[in-house]
C-alpha cells in the first residue's frame, strides 16, 4: 500500500478554513540542574476549524510539551517563555488562571497516551464524566448522569448505563480511551488535543479509536491536534501536518504538500522509514541513521545536521529560518533548492542525493 | 463487603487463640511468686499455701490453662489476685481512660497530620514546608516520656498562674465531678451487655460530658486531656504528616491528576478530590499501625500524667505478678488491635475500589 492509497479524499464539514488556533513563536523551557532546556524552541503553526492537524516527530521532540503548553498545563520547573497562542481571537497566554480553567475541558480538551492511568482509580467512570458536566455546564447530579450515559453510548461503549458505575481498572485500554474521549467531548469543545491516543493500545483497537475520533470530528465540526509518530494514521486522517525535530519545527503545511512535496530532509527521512503495511520483495525500509540529540546537548546550527544526508558546512553554523517554500507551506528553509528534488527521490535515493551534494 | 468482614472475623479466631496461649505462657514465665508479691516478703508458708490454693495456682499449669480457657468461653476473665475484684470490672473502669486518651491523641495526630502534610505538599519547598518537615523530624524522634515531662513542666510549672496553664495530672480538677450517663439517663436498673457498654462510655469523661450536656465538666475534662494527648500524639502526628506529604507528592505526578487539571478543575479540587483520596491509602495503613504504638505509649503517658488507664494497670499487675489481670488486659488489648486492623482494612476497601472487588 502506498501513501496515496491511504489518503482518501476527506469529507469536509462545517466552516473549514477559519483559523481556530494560531501558535506563534511558542517557546517552552524547563529549568534543570544543568541549566535551562528548551523543550519547544519557537514553533509556529495553526489549526483551522473542523480540521485535523497531525503533529509528528520522534520521541522527545517536544510534541507533548507543545500540546500541554496550549492548555497551559506545563508544571514547574517548566515554563512558557515566549510566544502567542491565539485561540478564537484571544491569546491564551494573556488569560488569568480562572479564564484558562473555564476553557480547559470545555472549549479545549485533551486525551492522553495511557488511558487507564489517566482515569482516577478511586472514582467510577460515571462520576468522572459527571464531574466535567457539573463543572462547566452547571448540571445537577441526576441530569449529568443521564448525559454521561448518553456520551458513553455515543463513543460506542456497550451497556453504557451499567458501565457508569464501573471503575477504571475494570476497563480495557480501548474502553478507557473511549471514556476519555467521552469525557473530553462532554462539553462539545472546539479543539481536541489527542496526545498519542493510540500508542498504548493494540492494533485493532488503534483503528477503532482513530475511526471514532474521525467520526466525532465530523459530528461536532471539531478541530483535532493529533499527536502521533504513526505516519500511516496521519496520512489517513490529517488535513495538515507539523513535523517537529528537537523542539523546532521542521516543516508545516497541508498534508498533501508534506506527503508529496516535502522540502525538509527530516520529513523525507520520516516518510522513508515507515512501513506502510505491505512488504515487497527487494524493498527495504530506510531508517534515519543515528538518534535524536539530547535537548540539553543540541548540536550547533541546524539540530538535524549530524543525521542529515544533505548536510553542508552552513548547516553547522546557522539555524535555518522558517519560511515559505514555493508550494505554499512553511519549512525550515535549509535546502530550498532541494525542495523539488527531494520528492523525486523515493526510497533508496538518499545515497545518490547525498553524493550530488 | 459483608463477606469480606465476616471472612476477616473468622480469620481472627485462630489469631486470638494464639494470643491467649502466648499471654498465658508469658505471664507464668515472669520470675517471682504471686503470693509474696501480693502479701509481702514476710508472708508465712501456710498463708501462701492457702493463697495459692484459693486462686487455683497449685494446679498443674496445663490444667490452669484449661480452666482459664473454659472461663473465657463464658466471658469470665477471672478475679484479680491483688484487688480481689473481677477483671471485667477493672476493664470497664480503666480501659475507657486509655481508649479516650488514645482516641483524642489519634484524632489530634490524624487531623493535624493530614492538614500539615497537604499544606507541605502543595507548597513544596516553601517556608511552611521546610518548617513543618523540620518539626516532624524532631517530633518523631522525641520519646514520649521526655515530651510528656517537658510539656508538664512548661504548661503546669512555667505558665502557672497564666491563662495558658494546663493541668498536668488526673482527669478532672478537684471539686469538679461528672454525673455518669447511666444516672442521667436513668439506666441504673439496667443489666446485661448494654449496661456494660453504658458504664464503659460513662467512664470516658469527655464523651460522658458530651453525651449528657454537662458543659462545665466537659471543658475541664478537655483541658486535662490536652497535655497527655499531645504527648502521646506527637510521634504519630509527625509520621502521618510526613507520610501524607510524600504520598500526595507521588500522586500529584500521576496521569489522572493531569487529566483532572485538563478538565478545568481548580487546583484545590485537584488536590483535595483527586489527589488526597488516593494519597490517603498508605496513610490509613500507617494510622492503623500507629495504634499499636499508641497503646504502648499510653503506658508511659498514663504514668506521667497520673491517669488510671490500662497502661498503668498492666504495669502494676506485672510488678504484682497478678497473672489474671495481665492476661485479661493483654487479651482485651489484642482484641482491640485486631478490631482496629479490621477497621483499617475495611476503610481501605472503601477508599480503593480495586481492593473491594478482588
Amino acid at each position: 500500500m502506498s501513501i496515496s492509497e491511504l489518503r482518501e479524499p476527506r469529507r469536509r464539514v462545517g466552516t473549514t478554513g477559519e483559523r481556530l488556533l494560531d501558535v506563534r513563536g511558542l517557546r517552552t523551557s524547563f529549568t534543570t540542574r544543568d541549566g535551562v532546556v528548551r523543550a519547544v524552541d519557537g514553533i509556529d503553526f495553526h489549526v483551522n476549524r473542523g480540521e485535523i492537524l497531525g503533529l509528528v516527530g520522534e520521541s522527545g521532540c517536544g510534541k507533548s510539551v507543545t500540546s500541554l503548553s496550549i492548555l497551559r498545563l506545563i508544571a514547574p520547573p517548566g515554563r512558557i517563555e515566549a510566544g502567542e497562542l491565539i485561540f478564537d481571537g484571544r491569546d491564551l497566554l494573556k488569560l488569568d488562571s480562572r479564564q484558562m480553567r473555564e476553557l480547559r475541558g470545555n472549549r479545549i480538551s485533551m486525551i492522553f497516551q495511557q488511558p487507564t492511568s489517566s482515569l482516577n482509580p478511586v472514582f467510577s467512570v460515571g462520576r468522572q464524566l459527571e464531574e466535567v458536566l457539573e463543572l462547566h455546564r452547571n448540571m445537577k447530579r441526576r441530569a449529568a448522569r443521564d448525559r454521561a450515559a448518553e456520551l458513553m453510548r455515543m463513543v460506542g461503549i456497550p451497556d453504557p448505563v451499567r458501565r457508569l458505575d464501573a471503575f477504571p481498572h475494570a476497563l480495557s485500554g480501548g474502553m478507557a480511551q473511549r471514556v476519555m474521549i467521552a469525557m473530553a467531548l462532554a462539553c462539545e469543545p472546539e479543539l481536541l488535543i489527542a496526545d498519542e491516543p493510540t500508542t498504548a493500545l493494540d492494533v485493532t483497537t488503534q483503528e477503532q479509536i482513530i475511526d471514532l475520533l474521525q467520526e466525532m470530528q465530523a459530528e461536532f465540526n471539531l478541530s483535532i491536534i493529533l499527536i502521533t509518530h504513526d505516519l500511516g494514521v496521519v496520512a489517513r486522517v490529517a488535513n495538515s501536518i507539523l513535523v517537529m525535530y528537537a523542539g523546532r519545527p521542521a516543516e508545516f503545511g497541508e498534508a498533501d504538500d508534506i506527503f508529496y512535496r516535502c522540502s525538509h530532509p527530516y520529513t523525507r527521512g520520516l516518510l522513508d522509514s515507515v512501513d506502510y503495511g505491505a512488504y515487497r520483495p527487494g524493498e527495504h525500509l530506510h531508517p534515519i541513521a543515528g538518534v535524536p540529540p539530547r535537548l540539553d546537548q543540541l548540536p550547533p546550527g541546524c539540530a538535524f545536521h549530524p543525521r542529515c544526508l544533505y548536510a553542508e558546512p552552513i548547516c553547522r553554523d546557522s539555524v535555518p529560518e522558517f519560511g515559505r517554500v514555493p508550494s505554499g507551506h512553511t519549512v525550515a528553509a535549509c535546502h530550498p533548492a532541494l525542495a523539488g528534488r527531494l520528492n523525486l527521490h523515493r526510497a533508496g535515493a538518499h545515497a545518490s542525493g547525498a553524493r550530488e551534494l | 463487603m459483608l463477606r469480606f468482614v465476616l471472612r476477616r472475623l473468622l480469620l481472627a479466631i485462630p489469631v486470638l487463640f494464639g494470643i491467649i496461649f502466648v499471654v498465658f505462657a508469658l505471664a507464668r514465665l515472669i520470675p517471682g511468686d504471686p503470693c509474696r508479691a501480693q502479701l509481702g516478703e514476710r508472708a508465712t508458708a501456710a498463708v501462701c499455701n492457702d493463697f495459692i490454693h484459693r486462686f487455683g495456682l497449685d494446679q498443674p499449669i496445663p490444667v490452669q490453662f484449661g480452666i482459664y480457657v473454659g472461663q473465657l468461653a463464658h466471658g469470665d476473665l477471672g478475679t484479680s489476685l491483688k484487688f480481689g475484684r473481677p477483671v471485667t470490672d477493672l476493664i470497664i473502669e480503666r480501659l475507657p481512660v486509655t481508649v479516650e486518651l488514645t482516641l483524642v491523641a489519634l484524632l489530634f495526630a490524624t487531623v493535624l497530620g493530614i492538614l500539615l502534610g497537604v499544606v507541605s505538599a502543595s507548597r513544596r519547598n516553601s517556608a511552611v514546608d521546610v518548617v513543618t518537615m523540620f518539626g516532624a523530624n524532631i517530633g518523631v524522634s522525641i520519646p514520649v516520656f521526655v515530651l510528656g515531662l517537658v510539656l508538664a513542666w512548661f504548661f503546669a510549672v512555667v505558665l502557672r498562674g497564666t491563662p495558658f496553664a494546663l493541668p498536668p495530672s488526673g482527669r478532672l480538677s478537684s471539686g469538679i465531678s461528672e454525673i455518669p450517663l447511666t444516672e442521667v439517663w436513668g439506666l441504673t436498673g439496667m443489666q446485661g451487655p448494654l449496661r456494660v457498654l453504658a458504664d464503659f462510655v460513662s467512664h470516658m469523661t469527655i464523651f460522658n460530658a458530651l453525651l449528657t450536656g454537662q458543659w462545665g465538666p466537659l471543658g475541664d475534662a478537655l483541658r486535662h486531656m490536652i497535655l497527655p494527648a499531645v504527648a502521646l500524639g506527637t510521634i504519630p502526628l509527625a509520621i502521618i504528616a510526613r507520610m501524607t506529604r510524600s504520598s500526595l507528592l507521588d500522586v500529584m505526578g500521576l496521569d489522572y491528576i493531569r487529566t483532572a487539571r485538563a478538565k478545568g478543575l481548580t487546583e484545590r479540587l485537584v488536590v483535595l478530590r483527586h489527589g488526597l483520596r488516593n494519597a490517603l491509602l498508605p496513610v490509613v495503613t500507617i494510622i492503623g499501625l500507629q495504634l499499636g504504638g499508641l497503646l504502648s505509649g499510653a503506658v508511659l503517658t498514663e504514668t506521667i500524667f497520673n491517669l488510671s488507664g490500662v497502661g498503668r494497670t498492666v504495669t502494676e499487675a506485672i510488678t504484682g505478678r497478678d497473672y489474671v489481670v495481665i492476661q485479661g488486659l493483654t487479651i482485651v488489648i489484642a482484641v482491640g488491635y485486631l478490631l482496629i486492623n479490621l477497621i483499617v482494612d475495611v476503610s481501605y476497601a472503601y477508599l480503593d475500589p480495586r481492593i473491594r472487588l478482588s
